[in-house]
């Protein structure tokens, strides 16, 4: 599978409205959306970098968040097994984790699990849904 | 300390380098057959790596994998405790099958839980005598 896809290349809204579904509020739980200045503060809270080598986990967060999301959006396109949901599930939720981002984590989490159990939830409108949320910095 | 750091996730790779690479060098791999490649190479050329972090979920070969063929690769070039390559298995939290798996094996020293924590890290080298 391409994982190398490039979705900052693209534009993001027609994206999401082509390949995610849009949310009805009361499917999923809103969650803030992610920034710029919130991932620099857990950077720096959280591991000593200095300027250059946080610019480079900014980077690198919104090139592994389009990876996984790419990847994921092309394993549902091709109907996909659950089990590799579930793998893809789990590779988003450690990205989110070391992202600082334990809410977003814990909804990636709820993909895996349901994936993982064999259960059909609508796995399209979460993975928008975590896709919307991450928009600014991707 | 020479260390290998084994994660599909370019993130995860990153942030661990960041910190291991201020003990010495550092290299990085994608996936377990990466590692596999890597760890087999190190040792033929007479620098094997002082530890390895790894991830279990990976695509092409996970680190559950990799690690029995590196440990088979040890056995088969008689390479025994205490020289064999320490192993941090590296995983997101509520991983607790695989982390038992991969303890049960006798095949890794200790584990980290996403989200990596610097000091966490760096106690485990202290406690295995990587690092002073």
């Amino acid at each position: 599978m391409n994982t190398s896809t490039n979705l900052s290349s693209l534009s993001r809204r027609s994206v999401l409205k082509s390949r995610g579904k849009v949310l009805k509020n009361n499917e999923i739980q809103k969650l803030p959306r992610v920034s710029r200045e919130r991932l620099v503060h857990h950077f720096k809270a959280t591991y000593r970098l200095d300027d250059d080598q946080i610019k480079v986990m900014i980077d690198s967060s919104a090139r592994s968040m389009n990876a996984a999301l790419a990847a994921l959006y092309q394993a549902l396109d091709e109907n996909r097994d659950l089990s590799e949901i579930a793998r893809l599930g789990h590779s988003i939720k450690g990205l989110l984790l070391n992202m600082g981002e334990t809410q977003w984590a814990e909804l990636a989490r709820e993909l895996e699990k349901a994936a993982a159990q064999g259960k059909q939830l609508d796995f399209r409108a979460i993975v928008a849904n975590i896709h919307q949320g991450f928009e600014d910095v991707l | 300390m020479k260390s290998l750091i084994v994660e599909d996730d370019l993130l995860s790779r990153m942030l661990l380098l960041s910190i291991l690479s201020r003990f010495g060098e550092c290299d990085t791999a994608e996936n377990g057959k990466e590692a596999v490649f890597f760890v087999e190479k190190a040792i033929n050329t007479g620098k094997p790596y002082d530890v390895m972090f790894l991830d279990i979920i990976m695509p092409v070969l996970g680190g559950q994998e990799a690690l029995l063929q590196i440990r088979k690769i040890e056995n088969h070039l008689g390479i025994k405790e205490p020289h064999c390559l320490k192993v941090i298995m590296v995983t997101a939290i509520e991983d607790f099958d695989n982390i038992t798996r991969a303890f049960e094996g006798g095949h890794c020293e200790a584990y980290l839980t996403k989200p990596v924590k610097e000091a966490e890290l760096i106690e485990h080298l202290h406690e295995l005598e990587l690092i002073e």
